[in-house]
């Protein structure tokens, strides 16, 4: 019997095939899981979806995510942090990382994105505009840039880079190279290379 | 070992050259002690017109012999796509499987050492449009990994295309050996082909200027490293050329001269090379001199909105004494040219890796005089490189040594002889 009699199922599965990470195979397990043997789940579900985009809103000033009345310079990221330090990164996600590695004491810029010309991605899509209004105003004195170590992120670091020091603020870069607890044998050549450029004195 | 990857690196300003000469000693010594790789055993199914063949190479020289269409080169395209994964012919995968057949599998062990277990099987399965590569017997699911565990180097009719058609098939035959060297070329590559089609759209497209800066100058400099990895590969060519010509100059006569011509340069070869050559790093001397092309061909790349210049349009010149090889050349110095071409790569790559790849020669006796036949067959004994040659007629009794293998193919069924 095909799938085609059954228009809700089919509209499900097809729903959370679209999500990241989820194949066909793994849709179809997760909609007949919810059908038969969790339909609590699936109300769960649906209702922390549907109140989602209420509840968590992006911050109009760094662009990261808000939840509650807070807003502007009141982010929770933001909040009372040093503003004379300013990271830079891709996706909200990427905030967290960074928090999680703790250590961090200034703020944070949220880009949602990378520059990319061949998916259309240009500066005017990103929010590189914010990012050079609070360079102004927020007397951020450097600007670290943290975007993914790929060819769309290092393309738009140099454009950061490039629009960032005519304004008179430091522009860093995360250091590039090996990961902790790994070996060296086993590091590309990539890696190894920017590693030994970026070698430095201990 | 993994050392020979470390080859992007060896510039002598750069602060990793103490490494990378460490290495090459390393290397060197290496060389001395490696013998040729080599196909011991070789077992298809229904690839082309084999539904089931098992081959015992001779170590040295194997002939395949039989009249037309039996299946000769088949037997090559085997040893070549379970090496490289591609056959040399303009064939699909699909096209590889036997007819009527929903798959192929292809096996091969390979040995490093004589009698030690030093080596390598690798298989091939290919089926609708599953493929499975592996490792000794584990799967490989990184291709770069897979391709860098056996080379072949491959002469066949259509390769002289190499010396008689446009730029593309001479780019990619250089590049391709190239990569052979040094996988990290491969890399380099893809991302010198994105940030030309990135350019391409952001000139296109009348992006910001800033932006546009930005492309400009990565694009400058990706291209810079391709172009300066293909100078100093031609540097290494050339050497091995060199050392051809003394056993081919019977055949050949004149030198063999390849240059490389940077497009929109505006420079003849010899300037260009003597511009990056003279400098101690020749990554920064080709971004010098591409530099001058770009700002010539700014103005009009706005206009057109595509990328006038960079190594995906230059050339690599092939000369016999002063003249053109592509138009000059008879149609058997072009196949000499090519055949000479193809044994340089080989050396320089065992030079290069520690290893002499295996040779395929498809239907070397077509075109080439005995004498040509028997300059490059010396050559060839004296690397002691394992080396397939199709011919229709039985090689005499004693061509190829004492140990040379001699197999008779008629109608896809082999027997030694």
């Amino acid at each position: 019997m095909p799938l085609s009699r059954f228009p809700a199922i089919e509209e499900c599965i097809e729903a959370f095939r679209r999500l990241p990470g989820v194949g066909p195979k793994s849709a179809q397990r997760i909609v007949f899981h919810l059908l038969t043997k969790d339909p609590e789940a699936a109300r769960r579900i649906a209702s922390a979806c549907a109140s989602l985009h209420e509840r968590v809103r992006l911050c109009p000033t760094c662009a990261m995510l808000v939840e509650g009345e807070a807003g502007g310079a009141d982010c929770r990221v933001c909040g009372d942090r040093d503003p004379s330090l300013l990271c830079v990164v891709e996706e909200p996600a990427d905030v967290f990382a960074v928090e999680r590695a703790g250590g961090f004491r200034g703020r944070f810029h949220v880009l949602m994105g990378v520059i990319s010309p061949l998916e259309g991605v240009e500066a005017e899509d990103l929010t590189i505009r914010q990012l050079a209004e609070r360079v102004k105003a927020e007397g951020v004195k450097e600007v670290i840039l943290a975007l993914n170590p790929n060819m769309a992120g290092e393309g738009t670091s140099l454009y950061l880079a490039r629009i960032l020091k005519p304004m008179g603020v430091r522009v860093t870069q995360l250091a590039h190279g090996l990961p902790m607890g790994s070996h060296l044998e086993y590091a590309d050549e990539m890696t190894l290379a920017r590693s030994l450029e970026g070698r430095r004195e201990i | 070992m993994h050392i020979s990857h470390l080859h992007v690196f060896p510039q002598i300003h750069s602060p990793y050259y103490f490494y990378y000469s460490l290495i090459l000693k390393i290397q060197t010594q290496e060389t001395r002690k490696n013998p040729p790789v080599r196909l011991v055993r070789l077992a298809l199914r229904h690839f082309r017109n084999y539904p089931a063949l098992s081959l015992e190479p001779a170590p040295g020289f194997n002939y395949l012999f039989g009249p037309n269409g039996a299946g000769k080169t088949n037997l090559l395209e085997a040893i070549h796509f379970l090496t490289r994964l591609r056959s040399f012919r303009r064939a699909s995968r699909r096209g590889m499987i036997e007819e009527g057949q929903l798959g192929m599998y292809l096996r091969g062990e390979f040995r490093r050492e004589e009698g030690a277990a030093a080596g390598v099987t690798l298989e091939a399965a290919v089926q609708d449009h599953e493929r499975k590569y592996r490792v000794n017997g584990k799967e490989e699911g990184d291709l770069l990994s897979y391709l860098d565990q056996v080379h072949t180097a491959v002469f066949f009719p259509e390769s002289l295309q190499i010396v008689k058609e446009g730029p593309a098939l001479r780019r990619a035959f250089f590049d391709r050996a190239l990569a052979a060297e040094n996988p990290a070329h491969l890399a380099a590559a893809r991302e010198y082909n994105r940030l030309l089609a990135e350019r391409n759209r952001l000139l296109k497209g009348g992006a910001n200027s800033d932006i546009l800066a930005v492309w400009d100058r990565r694009f400058l400099k990706s291209a810079a490293r391709i172009v300066a990895r293909r100078q100093r590969y031609l540097g290494s060519l050339r050497g091995h050329l060199a050392l051809l010509e003394c056993s081919l100059a019977s055949a050949l006569g004149r030198r063999i001269e390849v240059e490389y011509t940077a497009e929109g340069t505006g420079l003849s070869g010899e300037t260009w090379e003597h511009l990056a050559g003279g400098e101690e790093d020749p990554e920064a001397a080709a971004e010098a001199v591409l530099a001058q092309s770009a700002a010539r061909a700014a103005a009009e790349e706005r206009r057109r909105g595509v990328t006038q210049w960079g190594p995906h349009l230059d050339d690599f010149r092939i000369r016999l004494g002063t003249r053109r090889a592509r138009d000059a050349a008879s149609q058997g110095e072009q196949r000499l040219l090519t055949l000479a071409l193809v044994m340089a790569a080989a050396g320089s790559f065992r030079a290069a890796r520690g290893e002499e790849p295996i040779i395929l020669l498809d239907d070397l006796s077509s075109e080439l005089d005995e004498r040509c036949r028997g300059d490059v067959l010396g050559h060839l004994a004296a690397t002691g490189a394992q080396v397939f040659i199709t011919s229709t007629e039985a090689p005499g009794s004693r061509a190829g040594g004492a140990g040379a293998g001699r197999f008779h193919i008629e109608k896809g069924i082999l027997s030694a002889r």
